[in-house]
């Protein structure tokens, strides 16, 4: 063995990594040369030097002070919430009471009690806070499927992280994502990438790809669109004081929200924010008045469900230019607009029901190119061949429409090749220039 | 006690925080290493890993690869750091300002302040196979596992380390306390 192979193996051979055989070739190379026994030397004192510290900072305890920062932290937003339910008008009251106090006492309105008169202009104060924006960056868990619709939430699911960024600007630039989705505005157009799948959709800058997760970038609008809806709609408004976690003080706006839309038949309901009934906590800092937090409650049979938290806005950051910008893999399906077809009259007339029957029709029969006349992509997903290439139709249901979904769903029960039952609602619309009925979701 | 930080991560987010305790044992030494040797101040860094093992409690929603959580926490652990060290700048500058309202930073040394201060300037990947390795009690096999790379990975990346380390080391001029060679 020489020096360079001996070095090579110093490690292992501090480790005890090495076979037999090995170790005894270094050990003797060791003995016979000073230089490398020396290196060694180095390599073992500073070993055990670390050894020797990471023994004593294992004994620091600090698991304690942690847990019970995480406990109470815990019990404060408990409380929080709690209180608010509770207590959100006494405090409001209290706070009137102890103003008028100061007027009897002092003959003053005290000013904190002028700028703080109502949640109305709480909100009002909100939107000038933010009127100098150039960037904004929210972060919201939001109860939902990782990979399905922006819009979409549900009671029983698990909380998802949603990262939104804004640059505003001629022309204005955003970008929101999930583990599941991405969409990007890069000012030009936007494009929708649903990673598993493998679908992509690119459309005008206006599109409705994110629905009510794309104005919430827009803090500004968000909160003037809830104070003019609430006058409108007669929404119940409260404001709340109360003590952040950084010992600020706080000032809250609790909005009582109906749901959107007709629910008599309520397949949408309580799947969007929009097509919920829902207490929305808005919290502002009282000194700055920014926005810091939002929370969406939705009011489900036995109680609220938390089903939205944005706990982190960031205004103004610097934001990476190539988060603007979407490169679309090889092989993605893409979505386009229903052409007219030659024989577009035959399609046109169609009713819901029977589009959907034509179209599980079509992929029983593996008739790729007629199931793209009814559903708009460049190419056939891998995924809708091998799932539904074959399959078996059990029912096709009468259509329905819910909420504010301006096409129609139609329940559908089909056993694939695997042998899996499906049964869902085939969601599909007809407001394209080909004026015929398209598959939209639901598969 | 969960052998693997996936398992006490989902526990957590399941529920059950009590879980997080075996997370805080397990890493509290590597992230005191570490800010020990940025912040230079005992005390000081003990406040710091608090804060950001509450931060990561609190964030653990958030975390899409639960297989990394160790690089996630030295990130939130260094995002602290620098919070701190900024604070603590402006707090000098106001002492300078007004210097009967003296900034009172403790100095309590670490043990070995020098060679923490030596591996909070690694690069990344050599820090955290030292600070996993030494701080947090893991054996090279373990290492390769948790990080999912092949064992030879993680010999070559702490040889590389020890000479960084000791190159480091003898710029302070401080070379070795133990006197313990190989026989």
């Amino acid at each position: 063995m020489n020096c360079s192979q001996c070095r090579e193996q110093l490690t292992g051979y501090i480790e005890g990594l090495l076979d037999e055989r090995l170790a005894g070739e270094v050990a003797l190379h060791l003995q016979e040369c000073r230089a490398c026994k020396a290196e060694a030397d180095g390599i073992a004192r500073l070993h055990n030097r670390l050894l020797a510290d990471g023994q004593t900072l294992r004994h620091d305890h600090i698991a304690n002070g942690v847990m019970d920062q995480i406990f109470r932290q815990q019990t404060i937003k408990l409380r929080r919430i709690k209180m608010q339910k509770r207590y959100g008008r006494t405090i409001s009251a209290l706070v009137a009471v102890a103003a008028a106090i100061a007027v009897a006492f002092f003959g003053v309105w005290p000013r904190s009690f002028i700028s703080e008169a109502s949640a109305a202009e709480v909100l009002r104060q909100g939107i000038a806070a933010i009127s100098n924006l150039h960037s904004v960056y929210l972060k919201a868990n939001i109860r939902t499927v990782a990979h399905d619709n922006f819009e979409l939430i549900g009671l029983n699911y698990d909380f998802v992280p949603n990262e939104m960024w804004k640059q505003f600007g001629e022309p204005g630039k955003w970008r929101i994502e999930k583990p599941g989705r991405v969409v990007v505005m890069d000012g030009e157009s936007s494009t929708l990438l649903v990673k598993p799948v493998q679908l992509a959709s690119r459309e005008s800058v206006n599109t409705g790809f994110v629905e009510w997760l794309k104005p919430l970038m827009d803090v500004d609008k968000v909160l003037d669109s809830e104070l003019r809806q609430a006058e409108r709609s007669g929404w119940d408004l409260q404001l709340t004081h109360e003590v952040g976690q950084d010992g600020a003080p706080k000032l809250v706006v609790t909005i009582e929200a109906k749901a959107q839309g007709d629910y008599t038949n309520d397949w949408l309901k309580n799947k969007s924010i929009l097509g919920s009934d829902t207490r929305r906590v808005y919290r502002f800092d009282a000194q700055s008045k920014l926005l810091e937090d939002l929370e969406v409650y939705v009011h489900a049979e036995k109680e609220d469900v938390l089903v939205l938290d944005i706990n982190e806005i960031a205004y103004n950051p610097e934001i990476d230019p190539a988060l603007f910008s979407l490169e679309l893999p090889e092989g993605v399906s893409l979505s386009k607009e229903p052409k007219v077809l030659s024989d577009n009259d035959k399609y046109a007339q169609m009713s819901p029901q029977e589009v959907a029957r034509a179209f599980f029709e079509a992929c029983a029969n593996e008739n790729w190119d007629e199931v793209l006349k009814f559903w708009s992509l460049s190419a056939v997903p891998e995924f809708l061949k091998t799932g539904f290439g074959g399959l078996e139709i059990i029912n096709i249901g009468e259509p329905f429409q819910s909420g504010r979904y301006p096409g129609w769903f139609v329940p559908y029960e089909v056993k694939l090749k695997s042998g899996t039952v499906k049964k869902h609602n085939l969601a599909v619309r007809n407001d394209n220039p080909a004026k015929r009925y398209v598959v939209d979701g639901g598969i | 006690m969960c052998q693997v930080d996936q398992e006490c991560i989902a526990l957590c987010l399941d529920g059950h925080p009590e879980v997080f305790r075996e997370l805080v044992t397990r890493y509290q030494a590597a992230l005191l290493a570490q800010v020990a040797g940025r912040v230079g101040d005992r005390g000081c860094a003990e406040e710091i890993v608090q804060e950001s093992f509450v931060r990561a409690y609190f964030g653990l929603g958030n975390l899409r690869q639960t297989r990394s959580f160790f690089s996630w926490l030295l990130g939130i652990a260094d995002r602290v750091t620098k919070e701190h060290l900024r604070d603590r700048q402006r707090q000098q500058e106001v002492a300078r300002l007004w210097p009967e309202r003296r900034s009172d930073t403790a100095t309590e040394m670490s043990n070995d302040l020098g060679l923490e201060r030596a591996v909070a300037e690694l690069p990344e990947i050599y820090r955290e196979v030292v600070l996993l390795r030494y701080y947090a009690g893991r054996s090279c096999a373990q290492l390769a596992e948790q990080l999912d790379i092949p064992l030879g990975t993680v010999t070559k990346r702490l040889s590389r380390a020890y000479g960084m380390l000791r190159e480091s080391l003898a710029r302070y001029g401080d070379e070795g306390k133990s006197s313990e060679v190989l026989p």
